[in-house]
């Protein structure tokens, strides 16, 4: 079956605005604006079964609902483009080659939410990403599409870029919100959720690039159809895939939910590069647990992934091979973690440089036995911050420990990693 | 009103209470660095752990952040919830500079009396402390960065509560700094408030450092001298030279706080040249022996010119108790003339302003925050109180109308800390319901408040006063 | 100085949002990419702009990656060292940039010209290692193309 993410895109350029309408871009939201009621398109992205494709994973029709109905002032739409978990890039893919579907599915949100005026928040270095939906934007105000009295009717959605200046923190929902404020980035504490009270106190719902850009198939296909493209029978969708690594083609790949890992390394991929043998992998960007190879039959969807304790994630799948020091690949995830916490909360802003100093130890030949004690007791700690950084940051930990600490033990009964010169 | 179980005890708290203010109320601390009762929940320190045994929470939650609900059964000293609470203390004294001895903080250190009681002493981390430059904050303020625990306090109270923009937070992850654009003097008149919320030895007294350690203070209840707002204080004094005044807390006037004047301006108390023995023509004696030799010389003044033609001078600076022994001498001394203004239309407006106060017009610091329309007659507030300035912003913040009645508007509002509308006379406050606040009040029968200062004559003080009684009266409507 | 052209766009930025300061950011690279770097002066003109202090500016230009509140070469390197570059061997492309342009991280070469920075996750993971110049970004790199790309950036620049 044609999946509905990247069937418009072209090999060397992005989409034109006339080539998207001729393969039926727009049509969803002319259907939902002359036939149907916002009731209907938010109960068709409830009955599609889409999840937040940003990490989460949270229904997104659910997430739309809890917006109250009855708060006078103005409500919000967030497109979160802040792409910034390691070893994801699926979005950036996405809107390089497409704008369109993201334009015509955030109007379709914005319809279904009673949302007047939309924001894009984009990272800092997807300036390509932010000129193409700008020039988007642009055509499709042109065509009657956007802005004031959409397709003729009497509803007006405006959507807005909001350039980001780089920190990964940006991407939580709530520190977005601050962020596109104008106040500083740090999370705010829930509740009160967005969709209570969120941009500008007003209803906010934030959703990701790739959420969004499946609302239109949703709409113009159905919830059925939707639900149909995943290879098992609980998940729903298709999703992007990027991966990045010892594979030997490292790329962005819509793929049914429900595809196994070994399905997308060995498939699209190419297989292992220069017939390295696979050690490991984090299958759905740097926040999430090592899976194995005993994983990989586990069909790719949010609650396979989660029953073998890690995440589907954001998709950014990162392949390890044999031979590669996963003690000095937790090191360096940590390192990220650890720099980009915000500093407002004490577990994140001083616990991960205390785990980053225990690793960068072990790994140089300085560990201790007692260090693997302090490393769980951080692994459990740290869950209580304030906001789901740190936690993040503890999976990959949490995933070499629990399948890797005879390799950690190793580096500290040698006294160095058994992995360089030897 | 929920009802809750804390640590086996049954605890009772008004509906909005938090965990950690529930199980205050039956004498349980719950240790805490960024939670304050002033300021707005930050949640940043996740030292005031607890767990949640039944109940519609359960698990390990922050205590600052949850607000008490019927049915919870909490315990404040479960492993789990004091391992966290070591772990946070460890993860703080990673980068603390243990130099207890020389700080003025030691003793009356939060972080020292938390680090205790959450059972950390050994160190674990065998990585290098960050370090920082400190800042120059003025001729109050000894900043000293490298203690700082980051609870994200001073911040808050800095430009949150008290509205200042020239301190605050930079940089993030390891390294957030909390100091100024440039080193320069903090701008803030509340700025030495900083002293008091900091938990540690981030910032401390400069005109009191290095002098004694708080145990050496003599304390004593006091209330503030310099203005007649009267906030609470408590002066530490050693050796008979007063070192600090710190604010002392009264929920109904100052809250937490005290203004910079109220705190640093105390050179006065301690000036050698101030007179410190009773003397009689610059000869010291005792003090029976000088108020001897006064008696006599009043008595021989009435002698010769009469009653009539003596005049106690008093001043609206004085203390109570002065004023209150002036008056006493003046009825003994029937006759005598009390003064306590040099212009008699001051000492009308005075005198009628206190005939006019009553208990039911007579609002206090606490009522002021909560009241819907706030009209403030030609004054400057900052220099006649600066702590109602900040009362006022509470209520601006929570939605109060705020109006400004002044002759030049520009000049007195450009430095307070809220948002206020500047009208001509006090006829321009819609205080019969003509505005939005005269419609608020009446709905949410709260009253409404005028302020003056001492400088009105009398027919303008009982036009204010009917004003804030037509306010009050609308205020008690349907 | 700022020039009036770009005051007058600046302030129309500020006037369009729907508070002042959610144009901070905008008005920061701005003013960033006129100076080169976020000056002192140009966090007193963002200061202006967007009616707030020069400390709460600060507050926000200090947590961004990609905002400078210090002197930089004429075109800023970027090397990104998060995992997937990390697995592609970042550390050797680092390795040769400080031995080319004879800095360490965080120093701007002798002539001024480029100043060498790590950076986070880039989201060219598929094309790992990757750097950006100036905000424009190059992947699959080896030392030899690195040096290509050095020759090339410098070429543009005069």
């Amino acid at each position: 079956m044609e999946l509905p993410l990247f069937k418009h895109n072209r090999p060397d350029r992005p989409v034109t605005f006339a080539q998207y309408r001729q393969e039926g871009g727009f049509k969803a939201l002319e259907k939902a604006i002359s036939g149907m009621s916002p009731t209907e398109v938010q109960q068709a992205v409830i009955d599609s079964g889409l999840r937040g494709r940003g990490g989460a994973g949270f229904p997104t029709g659910r997430k739309w609902s809890f917006v109250p109905r009855d708060l006078p002032g103005p409500r919000w739409l967030i497109c979160n483009c802040d792409e910034m978990e390691p070893g994801t890039y699926k979005d950036r893919v996405l809107l390089e080659h497409n704008p369109y579907s993201l334009i015509e599915g955030m109007t379709l949100a914005c319809y279904a939410l009673g949302v007047r005026h939309a924001f894009i928040f984009i990272r800092k270095g997807y300036e390509k990403a932010a000129a193409n939906l700008g020039r988007g934007i642009a055509e499709a105000k042109e065509a009657g599409l956007l802005g004031e009295r959409i397709a003729g009717s009497d509803v007006s959605i405006d959507i807005d870029l909001h350039l980001s200046a780089g920190r990964y923190i940006c991407g939580e929902e709530t520190a977005l919100i601050n962020a596109l404020e104008g106040k500083r980035p740090n999370p705010r504490s829930k509740p009160p959720f967005p969709a209570v009270k969120g941009l500008w106190d007003g209803p906010t719902v934030v959703n990701n690039v790739e959420t969004l850009a499946n609302i239109p198939a949703i709409v113009a296909h159905g919830p059925g159809w939707f639900k149909s493209l995943a290879l098992n029978p609980e998940g729903a969708g298709s999703k992007l895939f990027c991966v990045s690594g010892a594979v030997t083609n490292r790329a962005c790949f819509e793929l049914p939910i429900g595809t196994t890992l070994g399905a997308i390394i060995d498939g699209p991929c190419g297989g292992m590069r220069e017939g390295k043998k696979f050690k490991a992998c984090i299958p759905g960007g740097a926040s999430t647990q090592f899976l194995t190879a005993e994983h990989l039959n586990v069909p790719m969807d949010f609650d396979t992934v989660a029953k073998v304790g890690s995440r589907l994630g954001s998709g950014g799948v990162i392949v390890f091979e044999e031979g590669r020091c996963l003690v000095a690949a937790t090191l360096n995830l940590i390192d990220f973690f650890a720099r980009e916490s915000c500093g407002w909360c004490t577990p994140c802003r001083e616990g991960l440089p205390f785990v980053k100093e225990i690793l960068a130890r072990i790994e140089a030949g300085g560990g201790e036995e007692r260090d693997l004690g302090i490393l769980r007791e951080h692994v459990k700690y740290l869950s209580y911050s304030f906001c789901a950084l740190a936690p993040g940051a503890m999976a990959p930990l949490e995933g070499l420990l629990t399948h890797f600490e005879d390799e950690v033990r190793e580096h500290i009964s040698k006294r160095r990693c058994p992995f360089k010169g030897q | 009103m929920p009802k809750l179980i804390i640590d086996d005890i049954a605890v009772e708290v008004p509906a909005g209470t938090n965990v950690l203010e529930a199980a205050r109320s039956v004498g349980i601390t719950i240790p805490h660095f960024c939670y304050h009762p002033a300021l707005a929940i930050a949640g940043a320190c996740r030292l005031c752990a607890v767990k949640l045994l039944d109940g519609p929470v359960k698990g390990i939650q922050m205590s600052c952040s949850l607000p008490a609900q019927d049915g919870m059964v909490v315990s404040t000293t479960d492993p789990e919830a004091l391992q966290l609470r070591s772990m946070v203390i460890e993860w703080l004294m990673i980068n603390h500079p243990h130099d207890c001895p020389v700080c003025d903080e030691g003793g009356e250190c939060l972080l020292q009396d938390f680090t205790i009681a959450g059972g950390h002493g050994r160190r674990r981390y065998q990585g290098k402390k960050r370090t920082f430059l400190n800042q120059y904050l003025g001729e109050g303020i000894q900043h000293e960065m490298n203690r700082c625990i980051e609870c994200y306090r001073c911040v808050r109270f800095y430009q949150d509560y008290a509205g200042g923009t020239d301190f605050g937070v930079t940089g993030s992850a390891g390294r957030v700094y909390f100091g100024r654009f440039a080193d320069g003097a903090l701008e803030s008149p509340f700025s030495g408030n900083l002293v008091d919320i900091c938990p540690t030895g981030v910032f401390t007294d400069k005109t009191g450092r290095f002098r004694a350690r708080y145990w050496d203070y003599e304390f004593a209840p006091s209330i503030c001298p310099h203005c007649s707002v009267g906030c609470n204080t408590s002066p530490q004094n050693f050796q008979r030279e007063l070192i600090k005044v710190v604010a002392r807390r009264n929920d109904q006037v100052n809250g937490w706080f005290i203004c910079d004047r109220g705190r640093f301006d105390k050179g006065y108390v301690n000036d050698g040249r101030r007179p410190r023995q009773p003397m009689i023509d610059g000869v010291a004696c005792g003090y029976e022996e000088a108020l001897d030799a006064l008696a006599g010389r009043i008595s021989d003044f009435i002698g010769m010119n009469g009653t009539g033609s003596l005049a106690l001078v008093g001043s609206a600076r004085l203390s109570l108790e002065g004023a209150i022994l002036l008056g006493e001498l003046a009825r003994y001394l029937d006759g005598a003339q009390l003064c306590y203004f040099a212009d008699s239309s001051l000492s009308g407006g005075s005198l009628a302003a206190v005939q006019l106060l009553n208990e039911q017009n007579a609002a206090s610091l606490s009522d002021l925050e909560g009241a819907d329309c706030i009209a403030l007659l030609d004054l400057d507030l900052m220099q006649e109180g600066p702590m109602l300035a900040l009362a006022v912003r509470k209520a601006a913040l929570a939605g109060a109308q705020v109006y400004l009645v002044a002759a030049e508007p520009g000049a007195a509002q450009k430095d307070l800390p809220f948002r206020c509308t500047a009208v001509g006379s006090l006829d321009e406050v819609p205080l019969e319901g003509g505005g939005q606040g005269g419609r608020r009040l009446r709905r949410r029968r709260k009253g409404a408040r005028t302020a003056g200062p001492p400088g009105l004559d009398r027919s303008e003080v009982g036009h204010a006063a009917a004003g804030g009684e037509r306010l009050r009266r609308g205020a008690a409507g349907p | 100085m700022m020039p009036e052209a770009l005051r007058t766009s600046l302030q129309a930025r500020v006037a369009a949002a729907v508070t002042p300061r959610e144009a901070a950011v905008d008005v920061m690279k701005e003013l960033q990419a006129h100076y080169g770097w976020l000056t002192d002066e140009a966090v007193g003109e963002a200061a202006r702009l967007l009616g707030l202090s020069e400390l709460q500016v600060e507050e926000l230009a200090t947590f961004y990656e990609m905002i400078y509140r210090r002197p930089v070469g004429k075109k800023v390197i970027h090397v990104c060292d998060s995992i997937s570059c990390w697995c592609a061997c970042c550390e050797e492309i680092m390795r040769h940039l400080k031995e080319r342009l004879g800095v360490e991280p965080g120093g701007t070469s002798a002539d001024g010209m480029f100043t060498l920075l790590p950076c986070c996750c880039m989201g060219m993971c598929g094309d790992s290692p990757a750097m950006s110049v100036n905000g424009t970004p190059y992947g699959k790199l080896t030392p030899e193309l690195v040096d290509e790309i050095l020759a090339r950036e410098r070429a543009l620049a005069s």
